[in-house]
């Protein structure tokens, strides 16, 4: 099925980012791959529908097997920064025009991240801490 | 006569002030060194005081005294000057356990505890991490009024070390949270996993409800960029 997709957009890792990515991208609809290692999460993909492929996504044959040189972007959004800054150094060496989107959930790697080939990094606490004043400094 | 007064006092006053600053400064060593054990090593001394003060008091002393020769003294001599530093080191253990309790009561943290209850329209930030860290940050340079609340003792004096005022204690524990003066605060920002439904449980009793979810953030912010790069 990946095979075919052009355009498309990839997400690795299908926690609680990932998921959010997904239902973002599929109200826009735009036609997603995720990939995932959790055979759990794979199944439920499965029933949803949704383009999944099993693997880490670190791995250039499993990017690669995404559609990884046909993707528009590709958003990497698993729980270990390390293998984030590892699978956005992959996928800018396989495809270097993709966009990239990754999160950090250590700040201090933003720039390495952005260094590395990604466009667009997300750090989950800071994005909290930036809405939570955002309301809290409301009408003062 | 007056003037062999006034001097007589003047060395009993600077005695007594030379021992208790040795006593003082004995029981300052001793809690630095003994912190965690001075309740073992002072039995252990005390043990050893009271034989070697047996022996002192009822066959020594009274051997060297009525029998022995002035020069035969010196081993009493040595027993007497064992017996004081004995003395003082007791007084001194007892010292540091005086200074222990002190800290063990913690005055800094009742008085955080009073000055959080004092505290009008603030916010509340249950947990530290980095989402508290960044958030604190931006509460400072706007003199916005919080209180951090966590339940661990290390992270409490590390905050205090940073200058961030806090209070100890569980936040999943209503009284914490009233501690930390929830009634008059303006939101309350739980920012750990731990306890999460505890909190939120406590958080909606009292009426202020405002949650957010890092992760969930994060991917919607992600989703947004790839939209906006896929239209671009």
């Amino acid at each position: 099925m990946a095979e075919e997709l052009k355009d498309h957009v990839i997400v690795c890792g299908y926690g609680l980012v990932g998921e959010n990515i997904v239902d973002t991208l599929l109200q826009h609809r735009v036609k997603v791959v995720v990939i995932e290692m959790d055979g759990k999460k794979v199944e439920l993909l499965k029933e949803r529908g949704i383009n999944v492929i099993q693997g880490d996504a670190t791995f250039t044959k499993v990017l690669k097997s995404a559609g990884i040189e046909r993707a528009r972007a590709i958003a990497i959004a698993m729980d270990d920064d390390a293998k984030n800054l590892f699978a956005v150094i992959t996928a800018r060496s396989i495809n270097s025009k993709i966009v990239i989107a990754t999160r950090a959930n250590d700040e201090m790697l933003k720039d390495k991240l952005k260094e590395a080939g990604a466009g667009f990094v997300a750090t989950p606490n800071k994005s909290a801490s930036n809405e939570l004043f955002k309301e809290l400094t409301k009408g003062i | 006569m007056k003037e062999n007064g006034d001097e007589t006092f003047n060395v009993m006053a600077l005695t007594l002030i030379i021992a208790a600053l040795v006593l003082i400064a004995s029981a300052v060593v001793i809690w630095i060194v003994t912190k965690d054990l001075y309740t073992d090593a002072y039995f252990i001394l005390e043990a050893f005081f009271d034989a070697q003060n047996t022996a002192t008091s009822y066959s020594l002393a009274e051997w060297a005294f009525t029998v022995a020769p002035i020069q035969d003294l010196l081993p009493l001599l040595a027993v007497v000057i064992v017996d004081s530093l004995s003395r003082i080191l007791i007084v001194s253990f007892i010292l540091a356990a005086v200074i222990d309790l002190l800290e063990y009561a913690n005055f800094e943290e009742a008085i955080n505890e009073l000055r959080a209850r004092a505290l009008r329209g603030h916010i509340i930030l249950c947990g530290y991490n980095e989402m508290t860290e960044s958030l604190i940050k931006k509460a400072k340079s706007t003199k916005m009024r919080y209180v951090v609340v966590n339940p661990d003792r290390n992270v409490a004096q590390s905050l205090g070390e940073k200058r961030i005022f806090n209070i100890l204690g569980d936040y999943s524990d209503t009284d914490v949270l009233k501690k930390a003066g929830i009634e008059n605060a303006r939101a309350v920002i739980f920012a750990s996993d731990n306890s999460m439904d505890n909190v939120r449980r406590n958080v909606y009793n009292i009426g202020i409800n405002m949650a957010v979810i890092p992760e969930q953030l994060a991917g919607l912010e992600m989703g947004e960029f790839l939209i906006k790069a896929r239209g671009a």
